[in-house]
């Protein structure tokens, strides 16, 4: 199947982006690597009338350390580039770990930070061809009225299963935008609206510009766990993201973000407060990786069960503080 | 002492393949070239009131339609029969009976135009009850997909496409005189081929009024056959081109619609026109392997040897026949090939719903059948206390046995294969330290996986299989000619078709052993309808030692020619002589020889102008008159069985159930390998599929819609979980120059063995008893 | 989607193979249609034609991507490599040799892919281990050869270039 019919502009500056995209009306969309946005419109899933790339723009894919200490991803930055980067310096663990694992190595050489977190949430029953698409009656992402994944359902359940941004949340990362009324930040968890059919509480002119991470105590310690049935292209059936400060054996802070399982990231605030001023010993973490469980409830819309996907967070939620554990013994 | 035979000869087209020269239907452009699409049926089971295509016949860009009315109610059918006569229209009739039946097909000139046109395609249907569980399907008052026309059908069953009934023995007896029997039901997934190149077909009929067509499938004759049935022309207007293939696996040898109508497109307008099917249509609509609910009770005496079985087999064939009724009757086959059984009562059915019609997918119905089969045997051996190595050489067919059809198997080596298998594994040894390291546990995944250092448990496991070498199926034989060139190089004529699994090159070794040629003087010919004889095609694994040994004849029969020649040219008698490297010599006087190029000339000179040609025809089963019987499997089966004992080495993560299969060994009995090198990959990509079927392939369709379209969510093996393999090869035949070779077949009989090994090897490791596919050790058994 | 509506086009310069190619293309083709409906370069397959598969893999730059979710307009002046320019001068390269030598080229069509991203990883990390050549061609499928012979022949070529390297 062939892309449909647009209109492609490569501005220059993200100020010419902002005139083109007012000037192209509702119709007109950002592409960044594009891996995901073609393949929906090849599903016709999108047919925008105007495809307005990134890739012209420049400055837009550096990283580096800002003067904080911290690091800056342009948030055209390669998945390649990030991986190279974050592999060197060793720290933000679980942003080597999140990055490294997505799609194959095609894919990383072309996809982008940005594109990866802006991607469109998913669902066994929208993700389908046109051809599909005229079988089965249209569900709420496709401008209809019912839910295939759960009966009766007025919302829609699709999922995000982007791998990379609760890496980003648990590390507190926060996005730049570039919008018309100059440059502003917001923490990462806040781009998301948990509404499965607009998945992004961000208004259309406001450009993701670059990814902001603080500074890392050298106590903290992160990772990135994945569950899919196979690997290459699988997106995560289930992932967690962990970030663990501790000192003498306490824990200063747990942050634990979890993806794959609903239309947004998910925050388990309360292990963060169960655990703060707490020794984290075996029972503790088993109480985490419970909470987990208990607070996540997938449907059955990808490609292994919900109740298997819900196990898999507890597993790996286990597995992934054991590790993180591990780290910082490993480090005196 | 073979010169070319036996050896590892890398494959004669790996240079075209690897430098991107080599063509497949896809490649293909041709000057005012139309696209063409498909309108399929979105309702698995209607009947169809009217079809208007008038809008879509003016949209621009829009140079044909065409509809079932254009199909002169012609059926074919993967059999056709007096039992099983053909069942499937080209473009549905008056009726759907799955999802995605083919309704209505455009040319046009682009892709968007086409598309335009299924969309102002306006299909009145009026929908009927669908059923889409074979065992919905066979109740009395389910709704009717096909009227039974069966005459020995005496269950009280519907939807019946097929039934093969056959018992020898004394089956009563076998059970009454047992000391144990066990009762199982095994249930196989729906899986499919996913074969990379997709479905494709150029078809282009010609100003001189020749229908031109270049397809991916299996075998050209059976396609040229099928397409003038169905478009009413003579084979003689066909020509079917060669054209590399980008892999089949079983599911390109039917007659599909696509090739039909881009056929009747071109003729109507004159112009090519090319059809690629799209990769979801591919897993939504085309034909998937056959998934089969097998019922297996065995009789078993207290040394573990069988007395007799009862088996019964429910294959889902889709909406149509399809395949389905040559996959009960090879069940049978696969029951009594690899063992003795002394007493059985089998009977297959194959049962219509309203999903799409399957195919055969590599081993047909074998990896069903073996799944089942040394699943029970091993739960057999494990109640009487016999390791699994024991009981299966306790119950191996032998040398020269007879089976049930009078069939012998020859020069069977598979209890070697069993105890080579086992040996270079070390298997009895690990088999017990892997079961007495696994503790039993009711919930398989318990929390205490995560603490304690057993999380991650091994295990091995052994599965055995048999398969046929060829059997009667149009069109039944190969024939090859095999031309000199004035230079002494040759030229070898062959309707074989690559799919992928080196038949050129085999046929290249044979000619060239032969002749005493390099590989490089042989010009292979294949493939084309219009410039090749008649070939048997590349299924049923027939193909090496069909096609193989007519090449072979055909070689031979020059080679008589040029020795006679060469006799008058050197003044001696054919008896003294030999060939070498494209020279023949005296044999006890080798200063004496002649170029090639000589003694053809003096044929030439000896025989007015006549050119040296020789002639092959083989086919297997000469003394059978027909293929053996679908409805009750008697009759000669095949010449040639081989056999095969695999073990697969697993790791099971008891805490998330993932499963790794680690490492293959494959004790193969193939006769001889005509090249290592190529066997080798054969077990390779069977090994992989095997994988994939047990443990994470799955067609997941629900009511007639597939749900994972795609190879994102089809989960076939990457390169990342590639299985280590190991070979071992048990030679029982060998090639003999004047002799037709008696090899053994390769391409599909690798699957079943391991398939079976890895459930079995999972039952080591975890004490869970995989009874359905994929296996899923969290899943009640 | 009209069929006769308005098409987007635009002349572009494609460097593919060292040839340098103006091409006029519609904004919506991507490389992959380009390189084979407009070049007739149908070295480069199409599997799936949705970025899952890896048989439409091109080098850009040198790096591997999937012709198929490129915009051959997003590609215009970009170094682009496909399995027609891998042969140098009517020679394989090692690692097509390798392929041939080792078996793991059968019915060919995932092969053109494979190589690419074969070329691009030797390029990159001359000395792979096994498990780093499985990563590195997990995007691109198989079915006919189980890899196996696919990650002998990658290592194999591994040491015959670093050999050849050493020689010279």
């Amino acid at each position: 199947m062939r892309l449909p019919q647009f209109q492609f502009h490569s501005p220059k500056s993200l100020n010419n982006l902002l005139k083109l995209q007012e000037k192209s009306g509702e119709n007109a969309i950002i592409m960044a690597g594009g891996t995901e946005l073609l393949n929906r419109m090849k599903l016709r899933l999108i047919e925008p009338e105007h495809v307005i790339s990134l890739s012209n723009i420049k400055g837009l894919n550096r990283i580096f350390f800002t003067k904080d200490k911290g690091i800056e991803i342009g948030s055209t930055s390669k998945l390649t580039q990030i991986v190279s980067f974050f592999e060197k310096i060793g720290s933000y663990r679980a942003i080597y770990e999140s990055t490294l694992h997505v799609g194959s190595q095609q894919i990383r050489n072309m996809a982008t930070i940005g594109g990866n977190i802006f991607q469109d949430t998913r669902c066994m029953f929208y993700n389908r061809s046109r051809e599909w698409q005229k079988i089965v009656p249209p569900c709420h992402k496709r401008k209809g009225n019912i839910c295939h994944a759960v009966k009766n359902s007025r919302r829609c359940f699709a999922v995000y299963q982007g791998d990379i941004a609760p890496a980003l949340i648990v590390l507190m990362a926060k996005a730049v935008f570039y919008t018309p009324d100059g440059f502003q930040e917001l923490p990462v968890e806040e781009i998301f609206s948990g509404d499965g059919n607009k998945p992004f509480a961000i208004e259309k002119n406001h450009i993701l510009f670059s990814l902001r991470l603080p500074p890392v105590n050298k106590n903290l310690f992160s990772t990135y766990k994945k569950y899919r049935i196979k690997g290459g292209l699988d997106f995560p059936l289930a992932g967690v993201a962990i970030a663990l400060q501790k000192e003498g054996g306490i824990v200063i802070s747990l942050r634990l973000c979890l993806t794959g399982i609903a239309p947004k990231p998910i925050m388990i605030a309360h292990a963060e407060k169960t655990t703060q001023g707490e020794r984290l010993n075996e029972s503790l973490i088993e109480k985490v990786a419970q909470m987990a469980y208990d607070f996540v409830h997938p449907v059955a819309n990808l490609e292994d069960s919900p109740e298997k996907r819900r196990f898999m967070i507890r597993q790996m939620v286990y597995d992934g503080l054991k590790e993180v554990i591990k780290k910082h013994e490993g480090n005196g | 002492m073979a010169n070319i035979i036996g050896k590892r000869i890398p494959r004669i087209d790996g240079p075209q393949k690897a430098i991107g020269e080599a063509k497949y239907t896809t490649d293909i452009f041709l000057p005012d070239m139309l696209c063409a699409k498909i309108l399929r049926s979105p309702i698995a089971h209607a009947k169809i009131l009217n079809i208007d295509t008038s809008k879509a016949e003016k949209i621009p860009g829009v140079k044909a339609v065409i509809t079932g009315k254009d199909a002169w109610g012609i059926k074919h059918g993967f059999v056709e029969t007096p039992r099983y006569p053909a069942d499937q229209y080209c473009l549905a009739n008056d009726r759907v009976r799955y999802i995605g039946e083919e309704v209505a097909a455009v040319a046009a000139i682009d892709e968007d135009a086409a598309i335009e046109a299924l969309d102002a395609i306006k299909v009145e249907y009026e929908e009927l009850t669908p059923v889409f569980d074979i065992f919905e399907s066979i109740k009395p008052d389910a709704p009717e997909i096909h009227p039974n026309e069966l005459p020995d059908l005496t269950e009280p069953f519907k939807n019946v496409g097929g039934r093969c009934a056959n018992s020898f023995g004394n089956v009563e007896k076998a059970f009454k005189d047992a000391y144990l029997i066990k009762n199982d039901r095994f249930e196989s997934q729906l899986r499919t081929h996913s074969y990379l190149e997709p479905q494709a077909t150029v078809a282009h009929y010609d100003k001189s009024g020749k229908l031109n067509i270049w397809t991916s499938g299996m075998g050209v004759f059976r396609k040229r056959m099928h397409l003038a049935n169905t478009l009413r022309i003579p084979s003689s207007r066909i020509r079917v081109h060669k054209i590399w293939v980008g892999g089949a696996f079983g599911g390109k040898i039917d007659l599909f619609s696509h090739e039909f109508c881009t056929s009747l497109l071109s003729i109507k307008t004159g112009m090519p026109v090319k059809y690629v099917a799209e990769r979801d249509e591919i897993f939504s609509f085309f034909r998937h392997g056959q998934p089969m609910v097998v019922d297996l009770e065995t009789a078993v005496t207290k040394e573990g040897v069988i007395l007799g079985q009862r088996a019964r087999c429910y294959n889902s064939c889709g909406a149509y026949r399809g395949s389905g009724v040559v996959c009960i009757f090879l069940c049978w086959g696969f029951l009594i090939l690899p063992y003795r059984i002394p007493a059985l009562d089998y009977i297959g059915y194959s049962i219509y719903t309203n999903n799409p019609v399957r195919a055969p997918q590599r081993g047909h119905g074998a990896p069903q059948i073996r799944f089942a089969v040394e699943s029970q045997l091993d739960m057999i051996a494990e109640e009487l206390g016999i390791d699994p190595i024991e009981i299966r050489i306790k119950n191996a067919r032998n040398k020269g046995d007879v089976l049930p059809n009078n069939d012998t198997v020859k020069n069977a080596g598979l209890i070697e294969c069993i105890k080579k298998a086992a040996e270079k594994t070390n298997f009895r040894k690990r088999y017990i330290k892997y079961k007495t390291e696994r503790v039993y546990q009711d919930n398989y995944c318990h929390d205490d996986y995560k603490k304690d250092n057993k999380r991650f448990r091994r295990g091995i496991g052994i599965g055995v299989s048999g398969y046929f070498t060829g059997t009667l199926i149009y069109p039944n034989n190969s024939a090859a000619i095999v031309q000199f060139n004035d230079d002494g190089t040759v030229k070898c004529l062959t309707g074989a078709l690559d799919i992928g699994q080196g038949a050129e090159t085999i046929i290249s070794q044979i000619v060239a052993e032969e002749l005493g040629l390099n590989l490089e003087d042989v010009e292979l010919i294949t493939g084309d309808t219009d410039t090749c004889p008649v070939d048997i095609g590349s299924w049923i694994s027939g193909l090496t030692y069909v096609t193989g040994n007519a090449a072979k004849k055909a070689a031979e029969d020059a080679k008589r020619q040029i020795l006679a020649a060469a006799s008058l040219e050197l003044g001696v008698g054919i008896e003294r002589l030999e060939i070498n490297g494209k020279r023949i010599f005296i044999k006890d006087n080798p200063e004496r020889s002649i170029p090639f190029s000589m003694a053809i000339a003096r044929h030439i000179y000896e025989n007015k102008g006549d050119p040296i040609i020789g002639r092959g025809f083989f086919r297997g089963l000469k003394d059978a008159k027909i293929g053996p019987s679908l409805k009750n499997a008697k009759g000669s089966w095949s010449d040639s069985y081989a056999f095969d004992a695999q073990v697969a080495e697993v790791e099971v993560d008891m805490a998330t159930g993932k499963i790794r299969v680690l490492k293959a060994t494959t004790a193969h009995d193939c006769g001889f390998p005509i090249n290592p090198l190529l066997v080798e990959g054969q077990i390779d990509g069977q090994v992989s599929m095997a994988t994939g079927q047990a443990i994470s392939e799955e067609v997941v369709m629900k009511n007639g819609i597939t749900l994972n379209p795609s190879f994102l969510e089809y989960k076939l093996p990457l390169a990342t979980e590639m299985v280590e393999n190991d070979y071992i090869d048990i030679i029982t035949e060998e090639y003999k120059k004047d002799h037709h070779f008696h090899t053994k077949e390769v391409g599909e009989g690798y699957v079943s063995g391991i398939l079976a090994a890895i459930a079995n090897a999972v039952y080591n490791a975890t004490g869970y008893r995989p009874k359905k596919l994929p296996i899923n050790i969290m899943n009640d058994p | 989607m009209k069929a006769m509506g308005k098409k987007n086009k635009k002349i572009i310069r494609l460097n593919i193979n060292n040839t340098v190619y103006d091409i006029l293309v519609e904004h919506r083709d991507t490389l992959l249609e380009v390189l084979r409906e407009k070049l007739l370069l149908t070295g480069t397959k199409d599997a799936c034609n949705m970025g899952e598969c890896g048989a439409c893999t091109v080098l850009l730059d040198g790096k591997p991507v999937l012709a198929c979710l490129t915009l051959a307009i997003d590609a215009h002046d970009k170094e682009i490599t496909t399995i027609e320019g891998i042969a140098k001068d009517g020679s394989l390269s090692p690692i097509q040799g390798s392929f041939i030598e080792h078996g793991a080229i059968q019915c060919g069509f995932c092969s053109p892919g494979m190589i690419l991203t074969a070329t691009a990883l030797l390029k990159e990390n001359p000395n792979p281990s096994r498990e780093e050549i499985k990563k590195a061609i997990e995007g691109n499928i198989c079915r006919c050869t189980g890899y196996n012979k696919i990650i002998d022949a990658i290592g194999d070529a591994a040491k015959k270039i670093s050999k050849d390297h050493q020689s010279s």
